[in-house]
C-alpha cells in the first residue's frame, strides 16, 4: 500500500524525523482553516499517490497565507474530473543549502534491504541511478551508524552534516523495519547552514503482507490509481477480510469494458487478461480468486463482478486447479449468478478444470437448461488462452443479435 | 534424473495437520514420494491418515533420520519461525508453499539459509515435480499424471497455475518434463530462474528449459545474465506475461506481489529484450510454447 505524503510524514514524526510545520486540509476545511501568518513562504502540495506532481502542476508556492489558500483552491478545482484529490498539504517553506536523496527499499537482486543516498536530491533522481550510492543491508545484522557514515562521506557531505544525518537515517531504518515498509524514501532531505536536516517529502510503501504486525495503523483502503475506490472495489476488497480461506477479490479493479472477469490464479489471470487485450477484448474489471476459497466467497465476488451495468459477456477462466474444489467454487458462482437481477442474458464462457469438475459442469449444464442461462463450458482439453478469442466472438455475436444495452 | 528431488527425497511436512497440508501429504504418498512425518506444535504423538505427527522438526528427524526435505504449509505469520527450525535441524531443501509471507521475514530467512547452505524454493511456491519420480507441495494435486509426463523439458515458473498449464500443453504434444518448479511470484524469491538454470545445465536429461516470467523485479533479466555468462548453455524458451498490467498505472501490483513496475525497471519490454539478446527463444503467447519446443527438440 502506498501512503500519501502526509501519512508518510506522520510516520516520520512518530520516528522523530524532522518535518516542516504543516497543515492538512480537505476541500471543506480549505475555506475556513487558519493558515499561519508568519511563515517565510508557503508550499502547497496536492496529496496524490502518483509521482511527478511538480510537472502536473500539483505543487505550488505562495508568499502569503491568503495566496496559499487561493492556490490550493484552484488546484482542487483544476483536479476536478481528473486526478482524485481529497487533501492538500500546506507547508512552511524551508530554506536550504543542501538537498539529499535518502531511501531504504528491498532489492530483488540482493534479496535484502538496501540504503540509497545521493546529493542533489529532488525531482528526476530516479533517472540518475548511476549517481546513487548504495549499501546492502544484511537483514540479520541491521543498519549501523558506520554504514551510514560510509555512504554519507562517499557522496561528499561534510563531517558536520554526516554527524546529524546518522541518527536520522538510523530512525528511518527503524521505521522501515518496524513498520514493515517496502519503501521509505525522503526526497529531498534538506539542510540549511545550521546543519539540521528536515524531510520535505515522504514516499512510503507498506508491505500488504505484514498488515497483521501494524496494529496501531489503520490506513484507509486505496487502489493506487489516483481515483476514489468504486463501490464495487470496496465491496470486493471486503470479501477476504477476516476469512483466510483462499483469496477472492482482494485485487479487484474496475475497468471500463464490457466483459466481466472471474479469473483464477495470480499468474494465470494475468496471462488471460493479456490474451483478451491482445485480441481486442474490453474487460469490465480485473479480479481473481484462488487457493480453494469457500463457495460463499466466490458467490460474493460473482455478485460484485456481475452487478455492473452494460455487460455483454462474462469470462470465468483459470488453469486446471490442483486442490481448488471446482464444484464448491462454481456452486458459489452459480448462486451469485442467480442473485443478479435482471437475469443475465449475455453469454458466459467457463473454462475450468480440477477436483470435482465433472460434477460442477453437470450442475452448470442443468442450470443452463432449466433456468435459461447461456453457459459455454470448456475443460482442460481446451487451452486456457484460446478461450479469450472464443469469449470475444460470443460477445460479438450477442451484440450482433441486437443486444446493445 | 531431473533436479532438486529424487527417490532419495524424504519429506517432513510442517503444518501437515492443516487442511491443505494434509491434502498435500496424501497426494505425495499417492505419487510414491516418501512423507516420513508431519510437524505441528501441540499435536505431537498423534497420527493423521497414517502420518506420524511430532511437535518439533528435531524430534521428527530423530525418529526419521532420513528426512532431508521440508515442505511448509504453516500460516504466513509462522513461516519464518518454522523455516528457521527446519534449517537448525539440518534440513537442506525447504519448499515454502505458504503465500503472503512478509518481505521482512523472507529477506531475513534467506540470509540465514544462505549462511547455512540451505536451498529455499518459495514462498508462494506451488511445489516441485519430477514426473514419475517424486513431487512436493501442491503441484499436480491428486492427479499429477494428467498434466505431467516424463521427458526432456525443464520448467521454471513464477506462476503455479501456469507451470501445470505449460506442462499439460507439452504433455498433450507428447513432450515430457524433467523437473517442473514453481518459484512463486513474490518480490523476493528463495530461488530464482538464475539460481536454478545452472542446475538444469548439469542435468543430462534436460535438453531445454521453459521459463514463465512476469513483470516486476529483475529475475528475468538475471536469467539473461546467466545465459550470457554461459552458466546455462542449453536452449531457453521464455514467456513473459504483462501486456495488460502495463496498461495500468505504475506501482499497482496485480495477481502476484512481485508484479510491480517502477519506472522502466521490471517492464515486459526490458525483460524480453534482455532475454532475446542473450539468445533465448521468446514466445509472445503461451499456446506457442509446444511448437517452439518441438522445433528445438527435433
Amino acid at each position: 500500500m502506498k501512503l500519501y505524503e502526509y501519512e508518510g510524514k506522520q510516520l516520520w514524526k512518530e520516528y522523530s524525523i524532522p518535518i516542516p510545520e504543516s497543515l492538512v486540509l480537505t476541500k471543506t476545511e480549505l475555506g475556513t482553516a487558519t493558515v499561519s501568518q508568519d511563515w517565510p513562504g508557503y508550499v502547497i502540495k496536492a496529496q496524490t499517490l502518483d509521482g511527478n506532481r511538480a510537472k502536473r502542476g500539483l505543487i505550488a508556492y505562495a508568499k502569503h497565507p491568503q495566496e496559499a489558500q487561493e492556490k490550493a483552491l484552484s488546484m482542487l478545482q483544476q483536479s476536478e474530473g481528473g486526478v482524485h484529490l481529497e487533501k492538500i498539504l500546506i507547508e512552511r517553506q524551508t530554506d536550504h543549502t543542501q538537498a539529499v536523496y535518502l531511501s531504504i527499499t528491498y532489492s530483488t537482486a540482493t534479496r535484502t534491504p538496501i540504503l540509497l543516498m545521493a546529493v542533489n536530491g529532488g525531482t528526476g533522481i530516479e533517472r540518475k541511478l548511476a549517481d546513487i550510492a548504495r549499501y546492502t543491508i544484511n537483514p540479520l545484522v541491521g543498519l549501523h551508524p558506520a554504514n551510514i557514515r560510509q555512504l554519507a562521506y562517499h557522496i561528499g557531505l561534510t563531517t558536520e552534516q554526516v554527524k546529524s544525518l546518522v541518527p536520522l537515517a538510523m530512525q528511518l531504518w527503524r521505521c522501515f523495519y518496524e513498520k514493515d515498509c517496502t519503501l521509505a524514501e525522503i526526497n529531498p532531505l534538506v539542510a540549511d547552514t545550521d546543519k539540521t536536516w528536515c524531510a520535505l517529502d515522504a514516499k512510503v510503501e507498506l508491505d500488504d503482507q505484514a498488515t497483521f504486525r501494524r496494529k496501531n495503523h489503520n490506513f484507509v483502503p486505496r487502489n493506487n490509481m489516483d481515483r476514489l475506490p468504486t463501490a464495487s472495489e470496496l465491496a470486493a476488497w471486503q470479501i477476504d477480510t477476516n476469512d483466510h480461506r483462499g483469496v477472492a477479490g482482494s485485487s479487484y479493479i474496475d475497468l471500463e469494458g464490457e466483459i466481466a472477469i472471474l479469473a483464477s490464479g495470480g499468474g494465470a489471470s494475468l496471462a488471460c487478461m493479456d490474451a483478451l487485450i491482445a485480441h481486442g477484448g474490453k474487460p469490465a474489471n480485473y479480479t481473481e480468486y484462488s487457493g480453494n476459497p469457500p463457495r460463499e466467497k466466490v458467490r460474493r465476488l460473482t455478485e460484485v463482478v456481475l452487478s455492473k451495468p452494460n455487460l455483454s459477456g462474462c469470462w470465468v477462466v483459470g488453469v486446471a486447479a490442483n486442490f481448488t474444489d471446482i464444484f464448491e467454487t462454481l456452486s458459489g458462482f452459480l448462486e451469485g449468478v442467480r442473485n443478479i437481477k435482471p437475469k443475465p442474458a449475455y453469454p458466459f464462457l467457463i473454462r475450468r478444470a480440477g477436483p470435482n469438475d465433472k460434477k460442477a459442469f453437470q450442475l452448470l449444464r442443468d442450470a443452463a437448461k432449466n433456468e435459461g442461462y447461456d453457459f459455454h463450458l470448456y475443460g482442460a482439453e481446451t487451452p486456457m488462452i484460446s478461450t479469450a478469442k472464443m469469449m470475444i466472438d460470443l460477445v460479438t455475436q450477442y451484440k450482433d443479435n441486437g443486444n446493445t444495452d | 534424473m531431473g533436479i532438486l528431488i529424487n527417490k532419495q527425497t524424504h519429506v517432513v511436512i510442517q503444518g501437515l495437520t492443516g487442511k491443505e497440508g494434509l491434502k498435500s501429504a496424501i497426494s505425495l504418498r499417492e505419487y510414491h514420494t516418501h512423507v516420513a512425518a508431519g510437524v505441528t506444535p501441540g499435536k505431537g504423538g498423534t497420527e493423521v491418515e497414517g502420518f506420524s505427527i511430532y511437535n518439533t522438526v528435531a524430534e521428527a528427524r530423530n525418529k526419521h533420520p532420513e528426512i532431508n526435505t521440508s515442505v511448509l504449509y504453516v500460516p504466513a505469520k509462522a513461516v519464518f519461525d518454522a523455516a528457521v527450525e527446519a534449517i537448525e535441524s539440518g534440513i537442506k531443501l525447504i519448499n515454502i508453499i505458504t503465500e503472503q509471507v512478509p518481505l521482512r521475514d523472507v529477506s531475513r530467512l534467506l540470509a540465514i539459509a544462505n549462511y547455512r547452505g540451505v536451498r529455499i524454493i518459495g514462498p508462494s511456491s506451488v511445489g516441485i515435480i519430477t514426473p514419475e519420480v517424486a513431487k512436493l507441495g501442491s503441484m499436480g494435486g491428486f492427479n499429477p499424471r494428467r498434466a505431467f509426463s516424463k521427458g526432456p523439458v525443464g520448467i521454471i515458473s513464477k506462476s503455479g497455475g501456469m507451470s501445470s498449464e505449460i506442462a499439460h500443453m507439452l504433455t498433450q504434444e507428447k513432450i515430457g518434463q524433467t523437473t517442473v518448479i514453481g518459484i512463486g511470484g513474490d518480490r523476493i524469491a528463495g530461488s530464482t530462474f538464475a539460481d536454478l538454470l545452472p542446475l538444469f545445465e548439469k542435468d543430462p536429461d534436460t535438453k531445454l528449459v521453459v521459463i514463465y516470467g512476469e513483470i516486476g523485479g529483475t529475475y528475468e533479466e538475471d536469467a539473461a545474465k546467466v545465459l550470457q555468462q554461459k552458466r546455462y548453455t542449453k536452449p531457453l524458451v521464455a514467456c513473459i506475461s504483462g501486456l495488460f498490467a502495463e496498461t495500468l498505472p505504475s506501482g499497482l501490483n496485480l495477481g502476484h506481489a512481485g508484479a510491480i513496475i517502477y519506472g522502466n525497471e521490471g517492464t515486459r519490454k526490458s525483460k524480453v529484450s534482455a532475454l532475446k539478446k542473450a539468445g533465448a527463444h521468446i514466445v509472445d503467447t503461451l499456446d506457442r510454447i509446444p511448437s517452439v519446443c518441438k522445433k528445438i527438440l527435433s
